[in-house]
């Protein structure tokens, strides 16, 4: 019953936010687009798909390659910025604190009200891709990608949200405003690989990306460039790794942010 | 011949606006902010600018000091037109536009101080010592506020420092919108003195607006009540309280002496006063009601405590009825 | 005069160390978003062409930190000043508010700056490549001062202009962004006839004058970059000023509350 109520408010929250915001709506589509096309004009004009692929070392279409990067950077970020970030965001306009008295514990507060949004906005951008896949892998395989995307959007979201939310207590406890997400947030999307595949980092870099679950979620969804290769026991595996560490970091985050409230209140930090 | 410092004559400005509903539709709309506004400031005065919100207070302020173009009608600053002259209107006016505003965070008071000094001109040691003669006075130095960056300041911080800045320049105009807002007791109090001392001791004229009828009726010499755009009496506060009501009701609790009757109190009274008198008895004692006129006040009552006195009667309470400043807003600006 | 431009000088100054750690935090997050950004590009380029994609990609992307920097710095910065109601505590004093929005070409310098170097030496450290060595020291300095130019006359009309209308900072955002696609492309690749055009475009020609002068380039249109460049630098400045104008009678008729950007 409550959870429903937060889950709506969030959604609430959000049509409101787009419906004064238009020009944000707006960028919210030409973004993706925008870096795919820089991305891949750049990649063109200094090599080629060859070099690509033998850089990579897999049989893998760039387009889709960088199709699913773009998507899964972007829902990333989000979460990353909604849920680590909305202390920072409650903190400079000055509702931190009724944030903090609602009667649900602080990380389902932010938690709940924000999925709806990820979903709608993440599949939106999935959907404006989908004739790019279309066009590079015909109609089945186009459609295949879209839904192996899909899948890595939904389950990726799983140990993310608990993973930002550990972010989002640690933000809680400093008493600092500056913005710090803001040089954290590409320092994890480059060591999990977002648009460089982390196994061809140095080995000290590997074993840190193996951490991150947004690592596994790239993974997942680049399985979608891969030319005609059997995917299926791959993809599996992948799934269960983010599944575990939903658990694991949900948990983590569910104690640590309780924690953090605690501390907060008592230091003074909202 | 007093010296006129601020003339405003027939001050008319409308602005344009657009009212929004939902996603498309706008609507366009004209609001008349003044309707002809004219009124004189005289040297060594408080002037007083009241009205209810949206009256058109600070649209009439920012004219006068050169921020905004009337449509029409003249307005003249010491001598200089607020639209061809603006440059030399603004050297001598020192202006405050909102307490909270206008200065950089993280810039510490005293830093924000010589950074407006330097744009008038002024530079080195003269502008440090001015620089540290506005602190002090103000207070901020007293409170050892004047090296704290401005986004560590309280209101109150704020509003001195906006009241130091205009300051700063020795202006020989102050034009202050609700300089007082969001003060506590002691700094409103120490706001309105040090106003009224610059003002009827060093000459220089003050505009201030304000809701605040105590800190208007104690301060301002005259005061002008704004009402939709157009000033609806002008007068001392005096004057304007004669406007409402011409009467002054007196109440008096008294405990008769035994040999005096009701009657014998209330023919002894009425030959003081000129108009009514009503005695009746209460459980405390005899209450006297009497209606005078202004003029007869202090001659009528100081009398009629003679008489009482006389008679043996003991005084427990007097209580003098007046309008308040508040009734004339309410009853000229149509306020419910 | 000269008390106001150092009063401005000072301001800036003293407002970059006070807002130090956001500026350092600022550069960090800039340097690794294109970080990430160029990693993706190199997963094209053959090993062999690494270097020269490098320096080409690292002095481009040099130049459009130029750009973005003056558009969020002095650009973004206006709605903050407006709000700060600065508008009318300059005008108050006989100063045009437009005198310190100018100043924060002090800002806008360092910031771009010290980013070009983090990047520089952060890219030199990854990739083992040596990125900023520079062949014609002189010319690469006045291309920098005309790439300045331009940005910062941008970056006044656009903020002249958000005082009047409103135009969405995501746009700008946007548009700044799409424009390291368009500095990139070598002059070389393109069809003789579409040559000049190209570099007509505002920024291109002085984007163009760094990579000659780093030697990533060849100089075939220098001559005709330079004459562009400084032309359009000066028309450019020559519009910022005019609308500079214009909105500050229209602040004085309409009132600053009036300047409606949301
Ligand atoms: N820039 C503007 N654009 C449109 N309308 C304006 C503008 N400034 C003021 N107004 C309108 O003009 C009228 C007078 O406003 P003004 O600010 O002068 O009132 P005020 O007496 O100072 O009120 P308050 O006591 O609330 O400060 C109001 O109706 C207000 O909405
Ligand atoms: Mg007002």
């Amino acid at each position: 019953m409550g959870l429903w109520t937060l889950l709506k408010s969030g959604l609430v929250l959000d049509i409101y936010f787009f419906k004064n915001n238009r020009a944000q709506l707006v960028s919210m589509f030409a973004w993706p687009y925008i870096l795919l096309a820089l991305m891949l004009g750049m990649g063109f004009l200094f090599g080629s798909a060859e070099t690509f692929k033998s850089n990579v070392g897999v049989e893998a279409d760039p387009v889709v390659f960088f199709v699913a990067s773009t998507l899964i950077a972007m829902a990333s970020l989000s979460v990353m910025w909604e849920v680590g970030g909305t202390v920072l965001y409650h903190r400079w306009i000055g509702t931190l604190p009724y944030v903090l008295i609602a009667p649900y514990r602080t990380s389902i507060t932010l938690v709940m009200s924000y999925i709806p949004r990820y979903l709608l906005w993440s599949f939106m951008q999935l959907s404006e891709f989908v004739p790019v896949l279309i066009w590079r892998e015909g109609l089945v395989g186009g459609l295949a990608d879209t839904l192996v995307m899909g899948l890595a959007i939904v389950i990726g979201m799983l140990p993310l949200l608990g993973f930002a939310a550990i972010f989002g207590s640690f933000l809680l406890t400093i008493k600092e405003e500056t913005n710090v997400l803001s040089w954290l947030n590409p320092i994890i999307l480059i060591l999990s690989g977002a648009f460089y595949p982390a196994y061809l980092f140095p080995i000290w870099a590997r074993f840190l990306s193996m951490l991150l679950p947004t690592t596994y979620t790239f993974e997942l969804a680049r399985l979608s460039s891969l030319v005609g290769a059997p995917k299926l026991a791959e993809m599996t595996f992948l799934i269960a790794v983010l599944l575990g560490m939903s658990f694991l970091y949900n948990a983590l985050s569910f104690t640590l942010m309780g924690k953090a409230e605690k501390r907060a209140l008592k230091s003074g930090a909202v | 011949m007093k010296e006129e410092v601020v003339a405003a004559e027939n001050l008319r400005k409308s602005y344009e606006t657009y009212l929004r509903r939902g996603l498309f539709n706008r609507e366009r709309k004209v609001v008349e902010a003044l309707k002809g506004v004219s009124f004189r400031i005289y040297r060594g005065e408080v002037f007083g600018l009241l009205g209810p919100n949206g009256a058109g207070k600070t649209t009439t302020v920012k004219i006068l000091s050169t921020l905004l173009l009337p449509d029409s009608g003249v307005a003249t600053v010491l001598g200089y037109d607020v639209v061809k002259e603006a440059v030399e209107v603004r050297r001598r006016i020192g202006v405050s536009l909102t307490v909270e505003k206008g200065f950089f965070w993280k810039l510490t008071g005293r830093e924000n101080l010589m950074y407006f000094g330097m744009l008038y001109g002024m530079d080195g040691a003269e502008l440090k010592q001015r620089v540290q003669k506005m602190l002090e006075l103000v207070g901020l130095e007293e409170l050892g506020s004047s090296d704290k960056l401005y986004e560590e300041y309280s209101l109150g911080m704020k509003a001195r420092l906006s009241i130091a800045r205009a300051l700063l320049t020795d202006p020989e105009l102050l034009i202050l919108d609700e300089p007082t807002l969001g003060l506590d007791p002691p700094s409103a109090r120490l706001l309105r003195e040090l106003l009224i001392k610059v003002a009827h001791q060093e000459g220089k004229t003050v505009l201030i607006t304000t809701h605040n009828m105590f800190e208007a009726e104690i301060m301002c010499d005259r005061l002008a009540i704004i009402n939709e755009g157009t000033i609806v009496a002008m007068d001392t506060v005096e004057g304007l309280k004669k406007l409402v009501s011409d009467e002054i009701t007196l109440e008096m609790l008294v405990v008769l002496p035994a040999r005096v009757s009701l009657k014998q109190l209330r023919e002894e009274i009425s030959e003081v006063v000129s108009s009514r008198v009503e005695v009746d008895p209460m459980e405390e004692g005899t209450r006297i009601r009497v209606v005078m006129r202004p003029l007869e006040k202090e001659q009528a009552t100081q009398e009629m405590l003679r008489r009482l006195h006389s008679m043996g009667c003991s005084v427990r309470r007097i209580e003098v009825k007046e309008p308040t400043l508040e009734d004339v807003f309410i009853e000229l600006t149509g306020g419910n | 005069m000269w008390v106001k431009v150092k009063a401005v000088i000072w301001l800036h100054t003293l407002r970059l160390w006070r807002y130090g750690m956001s500026f350092i935090n600022m550069i960090l997050s800039q340097v690794l978003w294109i970080l990430l950004f160029i990693m993706g590009v190199l997963l094209f380029v053959p090993p062999e062409h690494l270097t020269v994609a490098l320096r080409m990609a690292y002095w481009t992307i040099a130049a459009w930190s130029v750009i973005s920097s003056f558009s969020s710095l002095v650009g973004g910065w206006t709605s903050f000043f407006i709000l700060m109601g600065m508008v009318e505590e300059h005008l108050l004093r006989n100063t045009s508010p437009f005198t310190t929005i100018i100043g924060r070409v002090l800002t806008g310098t360092t910031v771009s700056f010290a980013i070009m170097i983090a990047m520089g030496y952060a890219f030199s450290w990854i990739f083992g490549r040596v990125l900023m060595t520079v062949e014609r020291p002189p010319l690469i300095l006045m291309a920098f001062a005309l790439l300045i130019v331009e940005s910062l006359s941008y970056a006044l009309s656009i903020s002249a202009t958000s005082m009047r209308t409103s135009i969405s900072e995501q746009f700008l955002e946007i548009l700044n962004f799409g424009i390291i696609g368009l500095l990139i492309i070598p002059v070389s690749v393109l069809p003789e006839y579409a040559r000049l055009i190209y570099l007509a475009i505002p920024y291109v020609a002085p984007t163009y004058m760094i990579k000659v002068s780093v030697g990533g380039e060849s100089p075939i249109l220098m001559r005709e970059a330079a004459l562009i460049s400084v032309i359009e630098s000066i028309l450019m400045a020559f519009i910022a000023l005019r609308l500079i104008r214009s909105v500050e009678e229209h602040i004085r008729r309409k009132g600053v509350r009036a300047v409606g950007f949301w």
